[in-house]
């Protein structure tokens, strides 16, 4: 048990910071990325068994979060209207974050936004990325290309826009 | 764009974002974060027992109650190796820090931490604590290498200049004892890129002070 803990003490050390950063690129909140990896590290501390095994720990952790965020919205969004939280989301948490981005990023469905998380911002291999999310290589290909598109597609319209200012 | 290239771009621009994000760790100390998951085991398990044995009473509801232990008020036993400094809990408690470079000052405050070292850790600034006295001992609870150099003063300090001056590169080793560390004090780490400071200026320093101690921390400081 001691051991477990010491193991799960650095790895806790050692990936918060990762693990932060890439939720919240992922849901453009500082403080609700922050209690929501506080959380997902709770959950990997009683799956510790299992996760220690996993290729990519830091993966469960930013996997669960994610989960736990699109669980979080759904209370939420009877009582925050869209366009508003949008903004404030954007503007009141103090990150610094290109909110266009962040804004297009959040638009994407759940699995895509794992995929680009695990994929380009933990920069996992395929392989890698299909074992962490339970699904094929060929999957997570198809996401990611649907996914990096659909930014795309808000990337350049934000750049247009500031170039006609 | 082909698709390589868009890949490249919308990754290139999120890792942008991602990197732009200020250095955190966590608030929540890892041995929180075991207490925390334990409650929700104990109520999950509660729960599960009362559906499944409401009719037994109370016996088993009462034995895992028990099960849980409280918070933990000791310091975790701690082993992070990295290639920039490593921190080591040994098998009598005291605690052995080896700092090659100031990386990730963060998390090697919280991995002190964690290992019941208070410590203050700059990468990219020299950070001395404000007062003529405000040095505090360390004799009893910390040895120090290299020690030959360690001047033997009052207070505990030191620090290597920039390259060229003959002082050696950054490879600092402490073995601290925890449990005799003063309440309210604590080690103040700091250190620059030595290719970016003046030969005559400090390069890295630290020194044993007081939380309280006011701290003045610049870019260049002469020694």
């Amino acid at each position: 048990m001691e051991h477990d803990q010491r193991e799960f003490a650095e790895f806790y050390a050692v990936a918060w910071d990762d693990c932060l950063r890439i939720v919240v690129v992922s849901v453009g909140d500082g403080a609700l990325a922050e209690d929501l990896v506080a959380e997902a590290f709770t959950k990997a501390w009683a799956s510790w068994r299992k996760v220690r095994g996993l290729a990519e720990p830091r993966a469960w952790v930013i996997r669960v979060a994610l989960n736990a965020h699109v669980s979080w919205w759904r209370r939420h969004r009877r009582e925050v209207a869209l366009g508003s939280h949008d903004a404030t989301a954007t503007t009141s948490q103090g990150t610094g974050l290109d909110s266009s981005l962040v804004a297009a990023l959040r638009r994407l469905p759940l699995r895509q936004r794992q995929v680009i998380a695990l994929r380009l911002l933990l920069d996992l291999d395929t392989a890698t990325t299909a074992e962490m999310l339970g699904m094929s290589a060929s999957t997570v290909t198809t996401h990611l290309h649907r996914a990096v598109a659909a930014l795309r597609r808000d990337i350049p319209a934000r750049n247009d826009q500031e170039t006609v200012r | 764009m082909n698709d390589d290239a868009m890949l490249t771009d919308i990754r290139d621009s999120l890792t942008e974002v991602r990197d732009s994000l200020p250095q955190a760790h966590p608030r929540i100390p890892a041995s929180e974060i075991i207490v925390m998951a334990s409650r929700h085991r104990t109520r999950r398990g509660l729960a599960s027992a009362a559906a499944a044995f409401a009719a037994i009473g109370l016996t088993l509801t009462l034995a895992l109650l028990v099960l849980p232990s409280g918070g933990q008020a000791h310091p975790l036993h701690v082993h992070v190796h990295l290639d920039a400094w490593s921190v080591n809990t040994n098998p009598n408690g005291t605690v052995t820090f080896n700092l090659m470079q100031v990386s990730q000052p963060n998390q090697l405050q919280h991995v002190l931490a964690e290992a019941g070292v208070p410590a203050r850790v700059v990468w990219g600034e020299v950070c001395l604590a404000k007062g003529q006295h405000v040095l505090l001992p360390t004799e009893g609870f910390v040895t120090f290498s290299p020690s030959e150099t360690w001047p033997d003063q009052p207070g505990s300090f030191f620090g290597v200049t920039g390259p060229g001056t003959g002082d050696p590169a950054l490879d600092w080793s402490w073995t601290i004892n925890p449990a005799k560390i003063p309440s309210g004090a604590r080690f103040l780490i700091s250190a620059i890129p030595p290719d970016s400071v003046p030969p005559s200026d400090y390069q890295a320093v630290w020194e044993f002070v007081p939380e309280s101690a006011p701290v003045a921390c610049a870019r260049f400081t002469k020694s």
